[in-house]
Parts: C-alpha cells; structure tokens; sequence
C-alpha cells in the first residue's frame, strides 16, 4: 500500500532531508493528492477557523485575486470546478471587513539589510506586501532566494538572521513557516519557476505535519487552506496530460 | 582519480576503460557502514571497483576513511603527484575550502546544465521544464556549481526514466567527462567553454515533482 509518508511525523521535530527518494509509481501523485485534501479538510473542520489577524486577512484575500488570475492564464489546463477550492464565498468565513491598507504595519522591503540583524516575521511580511503590491521584483527575488536556501539547507526557519544571513537565532513561529508558504505560493503562480513549488511542497508537509493545537496558536487556519489548495491546484496543472493521475 | 562506492563511480570506470583513458591513480574512498550513502545502490561496492582497477592494472590505494575533507585523505591527495583529480564522491558533499586549497585542481561532472542548472537534482528539473537532461564539467570552487565550465551538454529525455538517480544521471556525466577528457588529451590544455557563474540554483526536488519529471515521458 503506497502512502503519502511525507507528513506523518512532526517535521520540526525530524526533518526531512528528501534525498535520493524513492519512485513509487502514479499512485504515489494520486496519494499526495488525497493526503492534502484529508489536511484541507481537517481545517475546515476546526472551530478557530477564522483570520485571527487583519494582516492575514489583508495577505489572503488579495493573495486570492493573484491566485484566480493565475488560474486563468497559468492554471487554465485544470477543469472548472476545482476553482471552488479557493472560493471565497465557499471556503472562507469572515469576521471582520478586510482593511483597506496595512501599510502602517509593514517595514519596506528597501528597509532590510544584509549588513544588519533581520526579524524574519517583518521581512516575511514586507515580502508578501511587495508581491501583492508590485515592489521591486529584484529585490523580492534576492530576498526570497535567501529564505528559500535558509530553509533548504537547515529545514527550518529562525526568529532572527544576524548581520550575513547565515546561522539563523532563536525559535521562529509556526506563523513563519505559513507566510513563507504563501510568499512562495504567489512567487510560483506569478513565475512558474518549479523551484519555488518545490520548496513550498516541503514547507506545505512540514505544515500539515503539526499537531492541530500547536498550529492553531499561531496560525490562521483559512490561511493554510488557501496555501494548500493552491499548492493542489498548481501540482495539478503539472499533472493534467499524466495517465493514472485521478483526484476525486 | 578520487573515487567513492557509488554507481557513479561503477560508470565513469568503466567508460574510462572503454575509451582507453585510464587514469594514473585511483583513491578509492569506501563505505564500511552497513548504512548506504547518497549515491550508493548497493553496499560494499568496492570489491567490484577494485576488480575493475586490478583487471586494467590501474594503480590504487583505498583512503583509511571515506571523509575526502578530513586530515588523512588531504594527506594522500597532497603527497600525490598529479595535478588534477577527477572527483566522483558520495552524493551532497562538498569540499572544504581546506581541500580545495592543497594546490590540486578537482575535475567534477555536474548533473546539470549550467550555469541554468546548479544545485542539486537538476535533472528532474529540467525534465519538467523543457523534456531534457545535462551535465557540465567543471573545476570545482568555492562557491557551489559556479567554477569555470570545461564542457556541457544537453541530452534527451530516456524513454525509461524511472531509474534517473542511479543509471541515466550517472550515463550523461559519464559522456561528458569522457569529451572533456578527449577534448583535453587532444589540445593538452583545459579549455574553458564558459565562464559564467550566473543562473539558478537548485535544491533537492521535492518527491511530488519528481514523480512528475519521471511521469511526465511515460504513460504507466
């Protein structure tokens, strides 16, 4: 029996390093497919499923325009109906109006520096910001290419990246890894680079590899379904012409 | 020649020996362990590689550790004469800035077109993005993937893909150290096609797009 191994033990606690990984056939795609949509589920299920912020609100539901506009020119080949996975109407409930602006919230990307300490929730949330807000596209890929090989090389992120942006200080939030899971799920739809997609499959299962209490302290449920179902959906615009490849 | 037991290695030998371009030494790093190694199929390869090497009398010694940056295997590459190596490690390691400082140059064959291509796993990506694999030959320096380029070359997809890791990967770096190694017995000089360290770096694929790169040639 071929299962989706990737998210059944605590990720934070034993890292994968995803080396020489085995092919197990189609049914392993068909057994990725499943295990997201049980997660999807399992959020949606939960009582705190709201937006507990209004910066996540804010970060969701414009992430959501770029994600439907990439549906229609980027993700076309996927059928119709699985739209209503990142429909808003069908999926999200909201509490609050969405704000208008954050900007007194967020640091300006231009305002971090290489040559200087680095709070990695700040610079996480600027670089959100500035995708949803046209900043400057080399900036945003310099800075993401930085998270991205953090992330990589140690599979885990710090609260803090002294001066050099190397050896990461202090234990960073569960709420770290879903921004930079949303910042690469809209650097994906945006550039179609797999590199992007791959490293949020890996941030994506260390995700759903958290206990249910430990990720609702810090994280918005609704929020991680969004990622995931676009994850979903972006793997399966890369599968439509593979044989054997069936989602219910 | 720096060689650890990995199929890679089974396949540069070989092709080696089937192109007449026998290398003057061989230090053969083994793995003792029960465990297996990035890179390794199968363990205690070794008595193989070295029927290989005692089949063409081809001089060896096996290195007393299989740790190529470690103090007694810098010793013996140090003590060597030849001035180039051709390195064939175990998968993920690289070499210490100390180890690229004996004074020698190390021959590497990337699994990837570069400068597109560097990192880790490159194959599968470039399957996904455009039908076809690569390996570049390069001096290797201290930064990842980016030393001067000797050769590089494309090749189409295998219409078997399943077994990319271990046989495919291995097969198109195997050609393209046997043209660098041509291209330099010929000339007597490294030419360098290209040295530009630009491009994208690459890591590990994640299984999901790797069954995809696999999946995408044949239909099961």
């Amino acid at each position: 029996m071929i299962e989706y191994i990737y998210t059944k033990t605590n990720l934070l606690e034993k890292p994968n390093k995803y080396t020489y990984t085995p092919y197990l056939g189609v049914n392993f795609i068909n057994m990725y497919f499943e295990s997201r949509l049980r997660h999807i589920e399992r959020f949606k299920l939960q009582e705190e499923n709201f937006f507990k912020s209004k910066t996540d609100l804010y970060f969701c539901f414009n992430s959501k325009k770029q994600f439907e506009s990439a549906l229609d020119s980027v993700f076309y080949q996927i059928d119709k109906s699985w739209r209503l996975l990142i429909d808003w109407e069908e999926n999200f409930t909201l509490k609050d109006d969405v704000p208008a602006s954050i900007n007194d919230e967020i640091k300006v990307l231009t305002s971090f520096s290489m040559e200087e300490e680095v709070n990695t929730e700040e610079l996480l949330s600027s670089l959100v910001f500035s995708q949803l807000n046209s900043g400057s596209e080399t900036l945003v890929k310099e800075w993401i290419d930085r998270l991205v090989q953090r992330f990589e090389v140690t599979k885990k992120l710090y609260k803090v990246y002294p001066p050099g942006f190397c050896k990461g200080v202090g234990t960073g939030s569960i709420r770290l890894y879903w921004l930079l899971a949303l910042l690469l799920s809209l650097y994906y739809a945006k550039t179609t680079n797999i590199k992007y997609l791959s490293t949020l499959l890996k941030v994506s299962d260390l995700l759903c590899s958290l206990d249910d209490d430990f990720l609702m302290n810090d994280v918005s449920l609704q929020g991680l379904i969004l990622i995931l179902s676009v994850e979903f959906l972006s793997v399966k615009s890369l599968s439509y012409n593979i044989q054997g490849v069936e989602v219910e | 020649m720096i060689a650890s037991d990995t199929t890679r290695t089974q396949y540069y030998i070989k092709e080696l020996i089937r192109s007449e371009l026998l290398p003057k030494y061989v230090l053969l790093l083994l793995n003792d362990s029960e465990d297996l190694l990035p890179g390794q199929r199968k363990n205690k390869a070794g008595g193989e590689l070295m029927a290989l090497l005692d089949k063409k009398n081809i001089q060896y010694d096996i290195a007393p550790n299989n740790d190529i940056n470690s103090n007694e295997v810098a010793r013996m590459i140090l003590n060597r004469p030849e001035s180039v190596f051709i390195f064939s490690g175990f998968g993920g390691v690289l070499l210490s800035n100390k180890t690229l400082e004996l004074g020698k140059k190390f021959l590497h064959v990337h699994g990837g077109y570069l400068p597109e291509y560097k990192g880790s796993t490159t194959n599968f990506y470039s399957l996904i993005n455009e039908n076809t694999m690569g390996a570049s030959s390069i001096f290797l320096t201290k930064e990842i993937d980016c030393g001067p380029i000797l050769l590089r070359k494309k090749f189409l997809a295998p219409e078997d893909r399943t077994e990319i890791d271990h046989i495919h990967d291995s097969k198109v770096r195997s050609k393209v150290l046997i043209k660098t190694l041509e291209k330099y017995k010929k000339s007597g000089r490294w030419d360098v096609e290209l040295d530009d360290n630009q491009g994208e770096t690459f890591y590990i694929i994640h299984p999901v797009l790797k069954h995809l790169a696999i999946l995408g040639g044949s239909a099961e």
